[in-house]
């Protein structure tokens, strides 16, 4: 119990000293991107999921069952991502 | 204190936020798509509050769901109701349409039967929600690729009965009247020429595809000329009405949009002149 | 028939292709088409919105399982799970558990994980702004008040972990360079992987945690006591805390 309270105290140092720091600036931020391989995407270009439109759209009709099929799109480069061969297929 | 609208504007889409923030684009007015920026406290809201002090802006919605027959969506009033107290548009529109039944919402534009069933309902329903935003509501035509079997009227006569009834304002599209005239073979001169000129806040323009079977109001390509020519009569008949360019899918560069609202802008020096 | 009628027909065809034909009772056949026809046009609109926005929403599966096969997987989904909230941006929240029991995919468990990242991004780029805590007001709090100290994440902070590489999957999807990037032939999928996203004003961040810092944000986020969090992280605790400020996964504090 004591150990901990001696932990507790240095985490709110750590804390205390971490506040005193500041938060990054831009060029230390950058750095720190890289050193911790960070990803940053930034504004609604990047971020943004389509969102509402008052337009219609075009688009076919898919018939039932015709979307079970097999994926093949960029998971089949990756080693051990797709499905080995069906054998009931 | 909200800037005032004038003159040929376009729609705010996501493409080109970051761009309008960084700098001062020449842009005469922007419209927003209300509902992308209904979640409170969101960072799409901080950025519109961004752009409110340097644009004006008028809010148009998708999802009121005016013509719907389920009880109104108090929460979505709601949040309508204090973006627009704490933004200030010029005004608030939405469609004269369903877009929602049975707790389902589509997301989807989808027309009424025009009936005298409808136009109690849709008026009402108008009324209410004029109360509930203690504003006038701006109502637009959509575009349209049926007619019910019991609609026992023109879309013209619909439409003037319900904004008589429920005394609220159009928004005229004029690309969505060319679109439902060719779709259901109509004059769309018969169309304008019914439409009340006091009531006509502001006009959309847009570009429709051909699906060779049906025109489809996609808003992905320029206004075609068809269009352009009707807009000419709606300017003749309505005067300098505020106008606004819709590009929703395939969305152009900045300047590419900017420039089908100078062309809008110019139809209207013209034929005013 | 009533309007309410009316659109319950309506609404049931636009979401199940086989009752079209009671909606089309209701549609006039003129020009080049006829009724059905023109009660699909609304089926393919309404799908149509909603497959482009899943696609802006799950970029990265899309790539993976390919154009048309997301295609397909989209329309199935809308149909079995349309939206209930005109608020577009709550709309696919089930869609990672829709891809998890697709027939065609289980063997490809990993990718409803991917969607599971793709999900947390657009959540963490949903959620409330929030201004940081001054914790220089922790000098304040006395021992007693301590015992009760609750740290904070940001609402935007998202914890996920996986028994796929998810996060390199998802960097490999990406146009940007960045240190930690494999290329998809050569990326190791069988490794557990933790990640944190989180948005800072504009900005969303994702990155990789090592366990103790995942253990660490986790025990915060279900509102462990500072004691709980000393008992159990011991001398690691104050450099943990440190770093966990100084990026701002934690945003403030409060007493309980
Ligand atoms: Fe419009």
């Amino acid at each position: 119990m004591n150990m901990n309270k001696q932990v507790m105290a240095a985490a709110l140092m750590a804390l205390g000293m971490a506040a005193a720091s500041g938060t990054l600036s831009a060029g230390e931020e950058k750095m720190e991107m890289e050193k911790c391989s960070g990803i940053v995407k930034a504004g609604m270009n990047d971020c943004g999921a389509n969102g509402h439109a008052c337009a219609g759209q075009s688009k076919a009709d898919n018939e039932a069952g015709e979307w079970i099929k097999v994926p093949k799109g960029t998971c089949e480069k990756i080693t051990g991502g797709t499905v080995v061969e069906d054998k009931k297929g | 204190m909200s800037h005032p609208v004038k003159g040929c504007g376009i729609g705010l889409r996501f493409q080109h936020i970051d761009t309008i923030v960084d700098s001062n684009q020449p842009i005469p007015w922007l419209e927003i798509l209300t509902d992308n920026y209904l979640l409170p406290g969101s960072v799409q809201q901080d950025y519109l509050f961004e752009i409110a002090e340097h644009y004006p802006l008028t809010f148009h919605g998708v999802g009121m769901s005016l013509g719907s027959t389920d009880p109104l969506d108090t929460e979505y009033v709601s949040r309508v109701k204090a973006l627009v107290e704490r933004v200030n548009p010029a005004w608030v529109s939405d469609h004269l349409c369903w877009t929602s039944a049975h707790g389902v919402v589509t997301h989807d534009l989808i027309p009424l039967p025009y009936t005298e069933e409808t136009i109690r309902h849709v008026s009402q329903r108008i009324s209410q929600v004029q109360d509930s935003l203690e504003r006038r509501l701006v109502i637009e035509n959509v575009s349209s690729y049926l007619q019910y079997q019991q609609s026992a009227m023109s879309e013209w006569d619909f439409l003037c009965a319900v904004v008589e009834a429920a005394d609220c304002d159009i928004l005229l599209d004029v690309n969505n009247i060319y679109v439902s005239a060719c779709n259901h073979d109509f004059d769309p001169l018969a169309y304008l020429n019914a439409i009340p000129v006091q009531r006509v806040r502001e006009i959309h323009l847009a570009g429709y595809e051909d699906r060779g079977t049906h025109l489809l109001d996609t808003h992905g390509y320029p206004v075609s000329d068809a269009v352009w020519a009707l807009y000419a009569q709606a300017i003749q008949r309505f005067g300098a009405v505020p106008t606004l360019i819709e590009w929703d899918n395939n969305v152009p560069e900045l300047p590419v949009l900017l420039a089908e609202a100078a062309k809008a802008a110019e139809v209207q020096a013209r034929v005013l002149a | 028939m009533s309007l309410p009628e009316l659109q319950h027909h309506f609404i049931t065809a636009i979401f199940n292709r086989d009752q079209r034909d009671a909606a089309a009772l209701l549609v006039k056949s003129h020009g080049k088409l006829d009724a059905a026809q023109r009660v699909g046009i609304y089926r393919n609109s309404v799908h149509g919105i909603l497959w482009q926005y899943l696609e802006s929403l799950y970029p990265v599966c899309q790539q993976l399982l390919g154009a048309e096969f997301f295609e397909a997987a989209s329309d199935c989904y809308v149909d079995q799970q349309p939206p209930t909230r005109p608020f577009l941006a709550e709309y696919g929240a089930g869609f990672a558990d829709f891809l998890a029991a697709h027939p065609a995919l289980q063997q490809m468990l990993w990718i409803a994980d991917v969607a599971r990242l793709e999900w947390a991004r657009h959540q963490a780029w949903n959620a409330v702004n929030q201004a940081a805590a001054d914790f220089s007001q922790l000098a304040n709090v006395d021992a007693a008040q301590q015992a009760r100290l609750v740290l904070v994440l940001p609402a935007s902070a998202q914890l996920l972990t996986s028994a796929y590489a998810i996060h390199q999957v998802w960097l490999a999807h990406q146009p940007e360079d960045s240190p930690e990037k494999v290329a998809l032939e050569q990326l190791e999928l069988h490794q557990t992987q933790r990640v944190l996203v989180w948005r800072a004003g504009r900005r969303l961040h994702q990155v990789l945690l090592d366990e103790a810092t995942w253990a660490f944000l986790t025990a915060i986020q279900q509102a462990n006591r500072l004691p709980d969090l000393a008992e159990r992280f011991q001398a690691q605790l104050p450099a943990l805390l440190m770093t966990a400020v100084q990026r701002g996964w934690i945003l403030s504090f409060t007493v309980l």
